[in-house]
């Protein structure tokens, strides 16, 4: 892969001066923080919307704080991820910035791997500062969770945006505009949330990793899992290598 | 809906403890933080923003709760 350290150089700098990487971060931070104390507060603000009414509202627990985490990075999360990989090679197509790099002695194998692992970059710094925060918040207002099982668990839901970002990414590869790109993500996003509400099949989905995740976190039996996290991390591999052969004699 | 979820958090702000107070204070930071950051970026002379409408950006940044400014740093700028 012919100039694929400089090329993953670029990326990472490109992230950070534009600013994506330290907002995707943030924006992860605000929800890592969020939660807990979402899950932790969310009964009282109902007692309070409804005071007239008698209403029964459970006494929230670590289990609600970890549900909330979940919930919220399988929607944020996965928007952030498509909002980063729609771009990502599309972008470059219709600026022509792709074709003045690859006039320069890099492959193109180097270059979508550089754009893809950049990506990649910012997602697992966003998800370390997800995860280090909500592990923080969740100890302050519940209960401190298990640290290898709640750091297996950040690195399933990574592996879960991954995947959709991967499949956004190849959408990305197909076309020469960053819309039509997310209008594949999303459309990845629908599939995969229909599939994971089948049975025997659901696992096999980035949303049916959420599942894994908060067993993992909540140290619940996790028996059966391998063979859906290889698929997943299969699917993320399949869509990589679907983009490459479709760039690698791409008009540019 | 930023609005709606303050004024839900209001009556319950009057009985807080310091200690959640402190707790709950990064996230309204942050939250702000977000909106104040996004906003100055756009309104920037040199900002040049997908559909080339500035104020229909501005409404998306202040109303859409907090996926708006996220949507407008991540897909609403064009790159310089």
């Amino acid at each position: 892969m012919r100039g694929y350290a400089v090329l993953l150089r670029k990326e990472v700098t490109e992230q950070w001066r534009t600013r994506r990487l330290p907002v995707v971060a943030v924006i992860f931070l605000l929800f890592g923080l969020a939660s807990p104390v979402l899950a932790k507060y969310t009964p009282d603000i109902v007692k309070l919307a409804a005071s007239s009414i008698d209403i029964h509202v459970p006494t929230p627990t670590i289990r609600d704080a970890v549900a909330q985490l979940i919930k919220n990075l399988s929607q944020v999360g996965v928007l952030t991820a498509i909002l980063l990989a729609m771009g990502s090679v599309a972008g470059e197509k219709e600026s022509g910035t792709a074709a003045f790099v690859l006039v320069k002695p890099v492959s193109r194998v180097a270059f979508l791997a550089a754009k893809f692992s950049g990506l990649a970059v910012t997602m697992a710094v966003a998800v370390l500062i997800c995860g280090l925060a909500a592990y923080l918040y969740t100890d302050l207002l519940f209960a401190p969770l298990s640290v290898p099982g709640f750091g297996t668990a950040c690195l399933v839901i990574l592996l879960g945006l991954l995947e959709i970002a991967a499949v956004t990414f190849l959408g990305s590869t197909l076309v020469r505009s960053s819309i039509p790109a997310a209008g594949i993500g999303i459309v990845a996003l629908v599939v995969a949330g229909v599939v994971a509400s089948l049975p025997n099949v659901g696992h096999f989905t980035p949303l049916g990793l959420n599942e894994l995740a908060s067993n993992l976190a909540l140290q619940q039996t996790t028996t059966g899992w391998n063979l859906p996290v290889i698929v997943n991390a299969g699917f993320v591999v399949v869509a990589l290598a679907a983009s490459w052969l479709v760039f690698r004699r791409q008009e540019i | 809906m930023r609005m709606a979820l303050l004024v839900s958090f209001l009556p319950l702000a009057i009985q807080l403890s310091t200690s959640t107070v402190l707790i709950l204070l990064p996230l309204v930071l942050i939250e702000l933080g977000l909106v104040v950051f996004s906003l100055v970026d756009l309104f920037r002379p040199e900002r040049r923003v997908v559909g080339n409408n500035k104020l229909v950006w501005a409404l998306i940044i202040v109303l859409v709760g907090t996926i708006g400014p996220i949507v407008y740093l991540l897909a609403g700028r064009k790159q310089t």
